[in-house]
């Protein structure tokens, strides 16, 4: 069964993205849309009304270029959908002094690029660390 | 920190109402069962990190600035499941380029094209 590519939508279009369950530590937030903040590589996820929480994500494929997220059944069962449906970003907390901004490759945030549904999935087998350094710190947290 | 050593069903006593117990040992992992009082939070210690994460994220976009909502695009990286060579649940899904996922007017990702699958 296939279906056709999800329709472009036009360039003033807001898209929500549906986050049933939110995400973690906004549980109580359940519609976010997608700012570009630049370079196609850092967006924004922001609550759909009034625009908070807003959270700096990253291409995480960017940040480590073998990146393998790891889902289970059950995590793609409740994306609902196809694996080429699904784009995956990781919040990023950047700071002024580098070595401390840091890239959750734990917990992507994962959209279903068709349904519009997204999730915050905790990877349980990886071992990637929630905290990781593009730039640089301590060896343990590599 | 107190370490101790236990077998499968095995269990430990945290004050007098707390058990965890030892039900299962693999390889890389064991699993644990934890008796508890309804009242007691029992997290996963990597929720706690990413819910902190998160709000730390979010507390430095509050001095951003947001951009109009008419920006709103989907983009990100495209995942195709190539049959035969998709590894069985948990297993790792082969990387692919940007496919048709990018919303709004704007052009796919900056990133050179990849073989889909061949690395």
């Amino acid at each position: 069964m296939q279906s056709g590519p999800a329709q472009a939508p036009r360039n003033d279009e807001k898209i929500v993205i549906h986050f049933e369950d939110g995400i973690y530590g906004f549980e109580d937030v359940k519609d976010f849309v997608l700012l570009e903040k630049g370079g196609n590589v850092i967006w924004s996820l922001q609550a759909a009304d009034g625009g908070f929480p807003s959270l700096t994500v990253v291409d995480p494929f960017v940040v480590t270029r073998d990146y393998r997220p790891v889902l289970t059944e059950a995590d793609r069962e409740s994306l609902g959908g196809p694996d080429d449906d699904l784009c995956f970003l990781a919040v990023a907390v950047l700071r002024r002094n580098l070595s401390e901004s840091a890239v959750n490759l734990k917990s992507p945030i994962v959209i279903n690029a068709r349904t519009r549904q997204g999730r915050q999935i905790i990877m349980e087998n990886s071992d990637y660390p929630v905290r990781y350094r593009p730039f640089g710190g301590t060896p343990k947290e590599r | 920190m107190l370490v101790i050593s236990r077998k499968v069903s095995e269990s430990i006593m945290i004050g007098d109402d707390i058990e965890i117990v030892v039900t299962e040992i693999g390889s890389e992992r064991v699993k644990i069962g934890i008796n508890a009082p309804k009242g007691v939070p029992i997290l996963r210690r990597e929720l706690l990190e990413t819910r902190e994460m998160n709000r730390e994220a979010a507390a430095q976009c509050l001095r951003g600035q947001a951009a109009p909502l008419s920006e709103a695009k989907i983009l990100g990286r495209g995942w195709r499941e190539s049959p035969g060579k998709l590894p069985a649940a948990g297993g790792s899904l082969p990387h692919v380029p940007p496919g048709d996922l990018v919303g709004g007017a704007g052009t796919a990702g900056s990133a050179p094209p990849k073989g889909p699958g061949k690395k």
